[in-house]
């Protein structure tokens, strides 16, 4: 028998990241197509993010990963506290994106019939990729919240590794996702 | 030899110029799979009857597997397949180019039904009439989900993607009707969908032209549209939304959603008017639904899409 | 479930009771749960195929309207695709075999593989549901913009769908860190058998291409509901982009189905020969080779959807390398017999089917690769017959070989082995006579998902339905001499076939416990040479 449960929950780990990584591959390349088809639609979308928000969402989410970095290095006590810290920073990053949400919501942002946003070809489609991969990038955050609360009560060193490469994919899914929304205008 | 194969593989008849090379093509594969399930199911069959366990069956040694042998078998098969994939694309390369002069056909497919506008401005409903000899290129579209132009005589098969334009050239080599099928599911008349292609001597095709003498269709659309007195609304700012340089553009609508103002939506406002309405206008003009015919309606939609500022 | 008269304690009865059984960990009851669940689907799947079939037999106005033609063909796929095929072979006999034959108690996470079955309950009882809800009629490739616009309950199955996939993921994850894992000792990775080679393999293809499905098919739902256009020109989407993230999936879905089918035939093969089989190594590197290029060929299914030369070119080549792959595997079968002590019985009945179905499959999968020739058959019963042969001829006949191989490995029993030969002759001319007309048809032209076709065409749907017929007698009789044995058969004994296989070396039906410690293998699961004098 190979060294048992820790070698199992590493593999798993890598399992799920390129199972996920493929599940938003299929949103990029969605977005590389309709992109390609649509440059001024996607540009004049780039136009409507809140540019500090997204900002400061990923300096927040970048420090979160810097966090979990610091929490697998410390021993199990410290690895409790640091752990807080990165529940705390995924809590104010789902924070700012649902006061994000708010915002275009209320100028009329919201995909399917009821869009009331530039008709510029390509920017409802921009609008409904803007949520669907921001809300699905949420969703995961969620669940990492979930593991890192757990693996915060379970105090294993393997567990916490393998959530933190979890949340390093979930961070480094946000920055692909920053500036295909925020920047690329 | 080649009849007779035809006949036997329920291949229909052949009107156009690449339908032969592809039945021969398809004798060659199915050549190369009889072939090939001879020797295998020969050998194994053999196998079967000569090692099959009884009393007094004495065992021998398999012989020592060769490794140059394994990749042997591999690379001749692979030589194998990659030489039917040549000649296959090799002639996809050749089916796909139209030929010199080609002549162009609209074709617009919705559900049921193929609408055919030639460039001259003939339109004609479910029925295809080319010369025999000419080539020909078919422009095809769909005003609502997709569908797939196939003619099995011609061998010939092209999806109609709404809100894309796609092609397929052919030349017919036989004056005759062929049917035109809808390769694509498309809903609960799938199977009804069907059409003609009549190939023409040239002669015969000249006479039918000439004898249509179609006007020019966005011309005539121009025509329809002040006869049936369009202008008269969709002239004055304050009526109706103005139809020049509509085309193509996004249209607000009183729903606050919007829609492009593409052939599907300009057809649908003239069926039903009040389905999607311009913001700031009232819901006034009345349904041509069975006021026009398919013609008309493409020779309308071809005026608006002409009419740019 | 009947229990063994004579029983030495098995994971059938130990622990007791239905309430052990609904909340077992154990993957040998589990592998059973699965075997209850796509044996359903078959049978509901297989209803609908008849159905459709008798319908066939007129040109036009048969027993069903068609409208409801078009829902019935729509549910035969996705309960065959989803709710059969894919959970067949990996969910019953992988569940059952992959730990015994890796000398392992258990899957790497038993609760997660539970979790893996009671999911797939749910996907499949939300799939079924839509069909109370009036069922949809978008067939089983939810083409937009049709899928996006039809009044039917689309979203609903896309849901189920969805959840379904998720059961394929846990299935396949499970499966990977298991034979990482918990392999024993004595099964180094190119010891491993064949059959777990290939499962290794599915589960790969599980893990990455599901996802991208359960993406399409959220987003075909979400745009059905919300009417977001993202495939619906009319909005400025693209619906040939969807075609790409379907296929994406679909196309490799059909290793997924047809891999773990190869695995049984390697090992029926190797054990009704007697003989080691020929290339171990090949075989292997085929396996890992169709699961890796099958990414890469989903274009294929595309290439009169309006495709570049380029990328028609391109996918028409890659498909050619499955082909070689598959071909590797065939030759490898066929001269694994040479030299062996070949014993003929159900099992191999159904590999030589199998073998039938398998090259000629495959041969009009290169007929249709060559891109031209795909021009005239694309979308005709030439593709329904050619699919139905790789696919679903390879999968059912591979899993009745494995049902009829492994079930004294199940149960610790024997069936009738007449009446096994009499149906796999059944089940064989059946499903030959079905679709060998239809490869007829889609020469003459007759599109697919038609409900009325011209008159000329009726004989060869007459002869599809006899056809059909035959098969579900077939099948139909399977399921009552194997109910019959599994009350009534006389013991098998541990190892009935003389197989080496690792997985015959535990009693049969295994103890709910089958190794106390993990076992010292000194020889090979395909060890024959001790015949040879």
């Amino acid at each position: 028998m190979i060294s048992g449960r820790a070698h199992a929950l590493r593999i798993t780990v890598w399992l799920v990241v390129a199972s996920e990584g493929l599940l938003f591959a299929g949103l990029f390349a969605l977005y590389a197509g309709y992109r390609a088809e649509y440059p001024r639609g996607f540009a004049e979308g780039v136009g409507l993010a809140v540019g500090w928000l997204g900002g400061t969402n990923t300096l927040v989410l970048l420090t979160s990963s810097f966090a979990m970095a610091a929490a697998i290095q410390a021993g199990p006590r410290a690895a409790r506290r640091w752990l807080v810290g990165v529940l705390g920073l995924g809590g104010v990053f789902l924070g700012l994106k649902g006061a994000e949400w708010a915002i275009h919501i209320g100028d009329g942002l919201v995909p399917g019939a009821h869009y009331a946003g530039p008709h510029t070809p390509g920017t409802a489609l921009f609008v409904t990729l803007y949520y669907a991969m921001t809300g699905l990038h949420a969703l995961h955050l969620v669940a990492g919240l979930a593991m890192v609360a757990w693996a915060r009560r379970r105090e294993d060193p393997a567990v916490t590794e393998c959530v933190g490469i979890y949340w390093h994919f979930v961070d480094l899914v946000w920055v692909v996702l920053w500036p295909l929304f925020y920047l690329l205008s | 030899m080649d009849d007779l194969l035809r006949r036997a593989l329920m291949l229909p008849p052949r009107a156009s110029s690449a339908a032969a090379g592809l039945d021969h093509l398809h004798y060659v594969v199915l050549g190369c799979a009889l072939a090939v399930a001879l020797v295998l199911f020969g050998l194994l069959g053999w196998f079967v009857v000569r090692f099959r366990d009884r009393p007094g069956h004495a065992r021998v040694r398999p012989g020592a597997r060769s490794r140059r042998f394994e990749v042997g078998l591999a690379a001749v098969t692979l030589a194998v397949f990659v030489t039917l994939w040549i000649g296959g694309f090799a002639q996809l390369r050749a089916m796909r180019t139209p030929g010199p002069n080609a002549l162009e056909v609209y074709v617009v497919a919705k559900q049921w039904m193929w609408s055919f506008v030639y460039p001259d401005g003939t339109a004609a409903e479910d029925e295809l009439r080319v010369p025999v000899g000419q080539p020909v290129e078919l422009l095809l579209t769909s005003r609502d989900v997709i569908h797939s132009f196939y003619v099995p005589a011609f061998r010939l098969k092209q999806d109609a993607v709404p809100g894309r334009m796609t092609s397929l050239a052919f030349t017919a080599t036989e004056a005759g009707t062929y049917d035109i099928l809808c390769a694509e599911y498309c809903g609960a008349g799938h199977s009804r969908m069907r059409g003609r292609v009549i190939a023409l001597p040239a002669a015969d095709y000249a006479r039918w032209l000439v004898a249509h003498d179609a006007p020019d269709l966005a011309r005539a659309g121009a025509r329809l549209a002040h006869e049936r007195g369009c202008l008269r609304c969709h002239d004055v700012r304050a009526v109706a939304p103005p139809l020049l340089g509509i085309y193509g553009r996004p249209v607000p609508l009183a729903d606050g959603s919007t829609a492009i103002a593409d052939a599907a939506y300009l057809t649908e406002s003239l069926m039903d008017p009040a389905a999607k309405v311009h913001a700031g206008y009232a819901a006034t003009m009345p349904s041509y639904l069975g006021q026009l015919s398919a013609a008309d309606t493409a020779a309308l939609v071809e005026y608006i899409r002409e009419a740019r500022p | 479930m009947s229990e063994p008269t004579a029983p030495p304690p098995s994971f059938w009865t130990e622990p007791r009771g239905v309430r052990t059984w609904l909340a077992t960990t154990d993957h040998k009851r589990i592998a059973i749960l699965f075997f209850v669940g796509t044996a359903l689907a078959l049978m509901l799947g297989g209803t609908f195929a008849l159905i459709l079939r008798v319908e066939l037999v007129v040109p036009d106005h048969g027993i069903v309207g068609a409208h409801a033609y078009d829902k019935l063909f729509t549910h035969h796929g996705i309960v065959m695709v989803w709710m059969f095929m894919i959970p067949a072979i990996p969910g019953v006999f992988g569940n059952f075999l992959v730990p015994l034959m890796i000398g392992a108690n258990e899957l790497a996470f038993p609760r997660l593989n539970r979790a893996s079955f009671w999911v797939y309950a749910t996907g499949a009882c939300i799939t079924l549901a839509a069909l109370i809800g009036g069922g949809v009629d978008t067939g089983w490739t939810f083409y937009t913009p049709y899928s996006t616009t039809t009044p039917t309950a689309v979203a609903v199955v896309c849901v189920g769908v969805f959840v379904l996939g998720i059961s394929s993921v846990m299935t396949g994850l499970n499966f990977i860190v298991t034979v990482h894992t918990r392999r024993a000792p004595s099964v180094p990775w190119m010891k491993l058998p064949l059959f777990v080679w290939t499962i290794y393999a599915t589960s790969i293809i599980l893990v990455l291409a599901t996802p991208v499905l359960g993406l399409s098919l959220a987003l075909v739902g979400a745009d059905h509901v919300w009417h977001l256009g993202l495939f619906d020109p009319a909005a400025g989407g693209d619906p040939v982009l969807f075609q790409h993230l379907f296929w994406f999936y679909s196309h490799p879905a059909v290793y997924i189905m047809v891999l773990p089918a190869m695995g049984v035939v390697s090992e029926v093969v190797s054990t009704f020969a007697h003989n080691r089989p020929a290339s171990y190594g090949g075989i292997v590197v085929a396996t890992i080779g169709i699961a890796l290029v099958g990414f890469f060929t989903w274009g294929h299914h595309m290439f009169v959807a309006g495709m570049s030369m380029f990328d028609t070119g391109m996918f028409g080549a890659l498909s050619m390398f499955v082909a070689v792959f598959s071909a590797i595997k065939m030759f490898a079968w066929v001269i694994t017999f040479y030299r062996g002590r070949v014993v003929l019985a159900a099992p191999v009945l159904y590999v030589f089917t199998f073998l039938f179905l398998f090259l000629f499959g495959g041969m009009t999968g290169v007929a249709v690769a060559t891109s031209s020739l795909d021009v005239h058959w694309h979308d005709t019963y030439f593709i329904v017959a050619h699919f139905h042969f790789i696919m679903v001829g390879a999968t059912l006949t591979a899993y009745l070989a494995a049902l009829h191989y492994w079930f004294p490995k199940l149960t610790g029993r024997r069936y009738s082995e007449v009446w096994a030969r009499r149906a796999a002759v059944a089940v064989a001319l059946g499903f030959v006579g079905t679709f060998l007309p239809q490869f007829l048809l889609g020469n003459a032209g007759m599109p697919r998902r038609y409900y009325a076709y011209p008159e000329e065409w009726q004989w060869l749907h007459v002869a599809s339905t006899c056809g059909a017929g035959l098969l579900a007698l077939g099948l139909g009789t399977t399921l009552v001499y194997l109910g019959v044995a599994l009350r009534r058969g006389p013991p098998s004994g541990d190892d009935p076939w003389q197989s080496r296989g690792f997985e015959w070396r535990t009693p049969s039906p295994p103890p709910a416990v089958a190794f106390s410690a993990p076992p010292v293998w000194e020889r090979d699961a395909y060890s024959y040479e001790d015949e040879v004098p």
